[in-house]
C-alpha cells in the first residue's frame, strides 16, 4: 500500500511537536513543548463565540467584518493600506493561509528560501506545492542574518522567501536593516515574500514588530499570513488570514475554498470581538508574556541552561545545553522508573523521534526526572542549510544544532512554578545540570 | 502579478455556488442555492460546543473519542470493521479530508475518474495535487451508470475513482450493482476509490446508503470521507474525517497537519455528542427531509419544472426546465426593476457566471421575479465527459447540460412556503412557466 502513496506523502512524518504534546498528556507531564496557553482566553471573546453558536451562526459563512477590522488594524498599528474588499482571504488559521499561499504561487521546481532554524510546517506545504526549500542558516548564538550567505542562496528558480518574525523557535524579531536586506533581494530578483506574523503582538523590551510589507516596493510582492491563535490564546479555533495584492489574495481565496470550504463560522463571528480589542488588551498581553519570559529565563539559567539570546518576541525560549554535562549512557536512561512513562516512550516517542535520536536522551530525562516536556531543537534545523563549506565548520554546524531545546512559556504561573520545581530535580549536589551529553552518532 | 501565480492558481475561479449565496444575502432573496439549513442545529449539539468553549477546550487538540465513535458507528450502521487507533484522520470538514486524500495518493499526471454531473470542488483538489480529472457522464434522465462507458475511461494512468453517494446535485444513491461495477474496475486495475458520503444519513423511500468499502476487496483500497456538516446541520463547524487503511490514514493525517494543523477543538468535543446520537435522531432527520423533498417536488412540478428523477438521497433537487418556454431575450431580462438587485448582478453575478452564461437568464429571472436563488446546473457538468462520439449526441449532450437547475430543500417549512409563493408568480395566466429558453450560444 506504500506504493499507492504519492511521492510527497511518502516523505511526510507525524509532527514531532504534536507527538510530544500527546506524550505530555499521557504522562501527565508539564507541557512546555507545544505553543499554546494553558490559561483561558479572554471571557469576552469566548462569550462572543458562545453567542454566535446560540444565535445559529453555524453554517458556511464569510464574515466580511473581519476584513474591515484587519484593514483598520493594519492601518492603525503598522501604517499599512489594505483594501478590505480585495486584499484579504480568511482561512482556517495561519497554517491554512500559508498552505493556500504556497499553492497560489509555487509551481513544481520553484525554490523557496527559508531561514534556519525554523518551524517544521513550512517545508511540508512547500513540498505539497512541488517547491524546493532552500535553507539559509542564521548565525548562532544571536541568530544574525548574514547578507552574503542570504543573497547567495538565490538562483534563477527562486520564487519566494519565507519570513517568520517574531520567530519560532528563537524568539528573534528581524530588525529594519535585516528586513531591508530581504526586501532588496526580493526587489532585485523580482521574488515574492510570504510572512508568518502570528506572534506580531508578542514582543518584548519595547522591540516593535515591523511588517515586511512596509518596506519600499514590498507591499505588492508580499503575502502576510497571521491569525487570532496566539494573540488571543485560541489556537484551536482556526481563524487566520492572508493579506496580499488583489490578484494573489483572490487566488488564495479560491484555493482556500477548495481546501476547506470555509473557516469555522462561529469563530469568525467571535473574531470580530477579538479584533476590536483596544490597546489595553495588547499592552497587558505583552506585559504578561514578558514577565513569563523573564521568569523562565531565570529558571532555566538557574539550573544551568545557557540562554545567550534573549527572545525579543514569541513565547519560546531556545535554550542551549551547558557546555559540559556528566556522561550517562543511553541504556541507563532507558531504565525509566515509571512503567507508564516507559510504555509511552516505546510506543510514542521512539518511533517519531528516530530522526531526533540525538536529543532523545534529554527529552527522556526531562520527562522522567522533571516531569517536563520540551522540544528537541534538532527538529527545527535542516540538513541543507547554506553555510560555510569547510569540514570543520560543517561539523561545528551540526554540533550546535544538537544543543538546543525549545521551551514554551505561554503557560500559567502555576505551571511555570511547577516546571521550576520539577526542573530543580535535575540539578545535582554540585549545582550542575545532570543531563547526558549529545550522543556522538547523528542520524 | 498574474504571472506570479502558479499554473494551477491561474485556472481557479471563485465558487459560483458561494457567489450565489452572497447574492441571495445581499438581495434578501430566498437561498435555495447553497446546501445548508436555515433552521437551527439540535440544541444538545450546540450546547456541547458552548460547554467546550466555556471549559476552555480552545487549543489545538486531537479528540480520539471521535475515532472511537466513528468506528462504533461504522460497525453498527454498515457492518464495517474500522480500527479507531490507526484508520481515521480527523480533518476540517469533508472538504479538507478529501483535499488531504488527494495529496496523499495523487502524483502529477495521475488520472482520477469522476462521475458527471458532480460537485464543483473535487476537480480543484485533484488539480492542486497535479492530477487529471476524467469525467464519465451518468445518463439522464435517471443518471444511470453505463458500465462500458465507465470501464473505457480507465487508462494506464488511472489512480483513483471518486464516488459521491448519495450524490450532489442529482440526489442519486448508487445501487449495489453499480457499486459492484465500480469495485470490479478498482480491483482489476488495482485502483483506489475515494468516497464522499456526507449525505450518508439523508436517504428516502427506504433506500439505504451502502458504503463502497463493504464490497469485496474494497476496504483496503477505499478512502471514505464524510463529516458532521449535513447530518447534524452544522456546515460551519468544519469537523470531518477520512477512514482508510492505516498507511493511507496516516499519510492523510500527516498532510492534514501541514494544511490546517488541527480541526477546531471545541467542535471536536461537540462532535462526541453528535456522533453519540441514537437511532431516533437519524430517523427523524430522514423523515423531515423526506417531507421537504416531497413538498419541493410538488411545488416545482406544479409550476412546470420537470423532475423525472426523484432524489433518493441528499437534499438537492435537480430540476429540468420545461421543454418549451416563451422566448425572452437577454437584453429585456437585464432591465431589472430593483436597482439594488441590478447592481448586485452587475458586480457579482455577471463576472462569476460568465462560464454559466446560458443559465444566467433563469437565475436572474428567478431572483428578480420570484425572489429565489438557485444554482444553474451547468456548473456541475464538465466538458470532457467521456460520452458518445457522434456530433449529434455531443450536441444533445450539451443541450441537456443547460436545462437543469439545482434547488436545495434543506430549509425550514416557512422558507419553502415563501419560495412556493415567490415561484408562483412565474406562472402565467395559461399556467405555463414564464422563463426564457436556453440561449443558443454556449460558452
Amino acid at each position: 500500500m506504500e506504493k499507492k502513496l504519492s511521492r510527497v506523502a511518502n516523505t511526510f512524518t507525524p509532527s514531532p511537536i504534536q507527538e510530544l504534546s500527546h506524550l505530555a498528556q499521557r504522562c501527565n507531564a508539564i507541557n512546555l513543548a507545544e505553543g499554546f496557553p494553558d490559561f483561558p482566553a479572554a471571557p469576552a471573546i469566548k462569550s462572543a463565540a458562545v453567542s454566535a453558536i446560540n444565535s445559529d451562526f453555524n453554517q458556511y459563512r464569510h464574515v466580511q467584518g473581519i476584513c474591515e477590522l484587519l484593514a483598520r488594524n493594519a492601518k492603525e498599528m503598522y501604517g499599512l493600506e489594505v483594501d478590505p474588499d480585495t486584499d484579504i482571504a480568511i482561512c482556517c488559521g495561519q497554517t491554512e493561509a500559508f498552505a493556500a499561499a504556497m499553492f497560489a504561487i509555487i509551481d513544481p521546481g520553484d525554490e523557496v528560501v527559508l531561514f534556519d532554524p525554523c518551524y517544521e510546517t513550512y517545508e511540508g506545504c512547500i513540498r505539497l506545492a512541488g517547491g524546493i526549500p532552500v535553507y539559509v542558516a542564521l548565525e548562532p548564538p544571536h541568530w544574525t542574518l548574514d547578507a552574503e550567505k542570504f543573497m547567495s542562496s538565490f538562483t534563477g528558480r527562486t520564487k519566494a522567501v519565507i519570513l517568520n518574525s517574531p520567530q519560532n523557535p528563537t524568539g528573534k524579531v528581524f530588525t529594519w536593516n535585516e528586513l531591508e536586506i530581504i526586501a532588496e533581494a526580493c526587489r532585485s530578483r523580482d521574488c515574492l515574500a510570504v510572512t508568518d506574523e502570528v506572534y506580531e503582538h508578542i514582543t518584548y523590551d519595547n522591540v516593535k514588530h515591523v511588517t515586511l510589507s512596509l518596506l519600499p516596493g514590498m507591499q505588492q510582492r508580499t503575502i502576510i499570513t497571521s491569525s487570532v491563535s496566539k494573540t488571543f490564546g485560541v489556537t484551536g479555533w482556526r481563524i487566520g488570514w492572508a493579506i496580499a495584492n488583489p490578484i494573489v489574495a483572490s487566488a488564495i481565496r479560491n484555493i482556500h475554498v477548495k481546501l476547506t470550504d470555509s473557516a469555522p463560522a462561529p469563530f469568525q463571528e467571535a473574531a470580530l470581538t477579538a479584533l476590536s480589542s483596544g490597546p489595553d488588551y495588547f499592552e497587558s498581553l505583552r506585559r504578561d508574556y514578558e514577565s513569563k519570559r523573564d521568569y523562565s529565563i531565570q529558571l532555566l539559567t538557574g539550573i544551568g541552561f545557557q540562554i545567550r539570546f534573549k527572545p525579543q518576541g514569541s513565547f519560546f525560549l531556545f535554550a542551549e545545553l551547558p557546555e559540559s554535562s556528566p556522561l550517562s549512557d543511553v541504556g541507563a536512561s532507558l531504565a525509566l522508573t515509571d512503567p507508564k512513562t516507559k510504555v509511552a516512550f516505546l510506543t510514542l516517542i521512539i518511533p517519531c523521534l528516530l530522526v531526533l535520536m540525538v536529543q532523545v536522551e534529554y527529552v527522556k530525562h526531562l520527562i522522567e526526572q522533571a516531569g517536563v516536556v520540551a522540544v528537541p531543537g534538532r527538529g527545527f534545523f535542516h540538513f541543507n542549510s547554506v553555510s560555510s563549506e569547510s569540514e570543520e565548520s560543517l561539523s561545528a554546524c551540526h554540533d550546535y544544532q544538537k544543543r538546543y531545546i525549545r521551551f514554551a512559556f505561554c503557560k500559567s504561573s502555576a505551571t511555570l512554578e511547577a516546571a521550576a520545581q520539577g526542573l530543580s530535580e535535575l540539578v545535582d549536589t554540585k549545582g550542575c545540570l545532570n543531563l547526558p551529553p549529545p550522543c556522538k552518532t547523528d542520524t
